[in-house]
């Protein structure tokens, strides 16, 4: 081993990353990251594991679960891909799920300004889930030009 | 016959050149001052002064000991006090701005010179005329310079296929500002710069609603133009050469796509940097024996390997890897080495992670 310094360099970084990522793996399980990442596949494509598309009503009410006991940051993650893949809530349901929301105001402030980026942010009817505003979705509706 | 020559020169490039690759390309340029330029104009040690800007442009692909490699004993701020070296030449590496030149005139006005008659000056980007004036200006300063360069690098090499401007507060003044011209032509000199060193003269294509990369395709355009026209001997990827056509330069602002930075993303480098504490590219980690820093960047191997895989294949491959490493110290040390004992007790933990993984994502994507 002692004549092989390579290898023992070699094999104290493959350990260092085991320790990364075990350390990686143990916060995703605590943190459950893999039931919000299911939420936010959801909400994205607007369809469920299965493929079913997605109502408007499965989503609120998926998110009306998940928002009490999540910690501010996710919480703004959640409702940011809500507001960017309805284009747009209603003010009333907005208020509804900041309410549940551990949001501060500036976090608050922070989806509002999603209106900057050109994200409606406010909307009055409401309407199905499926519409993403993905960059490969709009590039195909539209020409580029030199 | 000349034309003929360059071409037939340039098929014998190695293919690794023509990638493209930030990372070497600014290596490479960074290296180009060093190698070409210092060595026939001056055969002793120097002093390297930096500013702000280029301390970061430079250390994001070089280190003090390569530096050291060139004669370079002492790398220093130019914002600071710094002692004399009346017997060194000094290399200044700056941004073209006034109170940058102003602090280098300052250096060599007055009875007492702080550095030998051996000036280099490198500026970062495009030196307006106004600044080039200020240093003609300077008849003690002037007579002392041996190299004046437009350096052209003014953007940092984060990966070998990333580069960042270090515009932090850029993304407010584009979105807020009603009139970001200034910001926006800033980015445009920047881009020009990179352009430069990667040596690419490209197409310019932009997103036809928004404003911003509109004016910045414009600005880039015009710009690059001025710095083609300049420079006589600059030559770019598909000047000559008809296997590799001439880039393109795709310029899109965030509101094409806002839901990206939103979502959780399950590759080793994204997960990382969304759970664990990083500090710039450092993290520290519990060991059995204690906290330790680790840098994650481009000389980590592993982690170059890895950081765009899935967690789930890095925790197999990871687990392979010391698998492998117990079996060749198996054999070399007889198995009475106390670390080789650490390692099957370390891939017996690993395994048991594996398995827990395994079920996890047999949960989750069992479509």
């Amino acid at each position: 081993m002692w004549q092989k310094p390579e290898l023992i360099e070699a094999m104290s970084k493959v350990n260092d990353h085991y320790y990364i990522v075990s350390d990686l793996l143990k916060k995703m399980g605590s943190q459950s990251i893999l039931d919000l990442a299911k939420i936010e596949q959801a909400m994205a494509t607007g369809q469920d594991e299965n493929k079913h598309t997605l109502k408007l009503k499965n989503v609120v009410e998926m998110l009306e679960e998940y928002l009490p006991g999540l910690d501010s940051e996710k919480a703004l993650r959640l409702l940011g891909i809500f507001i960017v893949s309805q284009s747009g809530i209603s003010r009333e349901q907005r208020e509804e799920l900041f309410e549940l929301s551990t949001l501060s105001s500036d976090q608050k402030k922070t989806l509002l300004n999603l209106e900057y980026l050109s994200v409606k942010t406010e909307k009055c009817e409401e309407e199905e889930v499926g519409k993403t505003r993905g960059f490969f979705a709009r590039l195909r509706g539209r020409g580029y030009v030199v | 016959m000349l034309w003929y020559v360059s071409k037939m020169s340039l098929r014998f490039v190695p293919s690794y050149v023509r990638i493209f690759q930030v990372c070497h390309a600014v290596k490479c340029h960074l290296n180009k001052p060093f190698l070409f330029f210092l060595p026939d104009a001056f055969p002793g040690w120097m002093v390297l002064v930096l500013d702000g800007r280029a301390t970061k442009v430079m250390s994001s692909s070089m280190g003090m000991y390569e530096l050291m490699e060139h004669r370079i004993t002492l790398a220093e701020d130019i914002n600071k006090d710094r002692a004399p070296f009346r017997d060194m030449g000094v290399a200044y590496f700056i941004d073209p701005t006034e109170s940058n030149v102003d602090k280098i005139i300052a250096d060599f006005s007055g009875k007492k010179k702080k550095y030998g008659d051996d000036v280099f000056i490198f500026t970062l980007s495009a030196c307006p005329d106004k600044i080039l004036e200020k240093v003609k200006a300077c008849r003690s300063l002037l007579k002392r310079i041996k190299v004046f360069n437009e350096f052209n690098c003014d953007f940092l090499a984060k990966e070998s296929r990333i580069f960042d401007l270090g515009m932090k507060s850029c993304f407010r003044q584009l979105f807020l500002e009603p009139d970001p011209h200034g910001v926006e032509a800033e980015i445009a000199k920047k881009l020009v710069t990179l352009c430069a060193t990667l040596k690419e003269y490209p197409i310019i294509r932009y997103q036809e609603d928004s404003k911003r990369s509109k004016a910045i395709a414009t600005l880039v355009s015009q710009k690059l133009n001025e710095f083609v026209g300049n420079s006589p001997d600059w030559w770019y990827h598909g000047m000559y050469d008809n296997t590799r056509g001439r880039s393109t330069l795709l310029l899109i602002d965030r509101s094409e796509d806002p839901l990206s930075p939103f979502m959780h993303e399950f590759t080793y480098q994204a997960m990382a940097h969304d759970l664990l504490n990083f500090e710039g590219n450092k993290i520290s980690i519990e060991t059995d024996k204690g906290s330790k820093d680790v840098l994650l960047n481009m000389d980590d191997k592993v982690w170059l390997e890895y950081k765009m895989k899935h967690v789930a294949e890095v925790v197999d491959n990871l687990t392979d890897k010391l698998k492998e490493f117990a079996k060749n110290q198996g054999v070399e040390s007889n198995g009475s080495n106390q670390t080789f004992e650490e390692l099957v007790s370390l891939s017996l933990i690993l395994f048991s992670i594996y398995i827990y993984l395994i079920s996890c994502y047999l949960a989750t994507f069992k479509e």
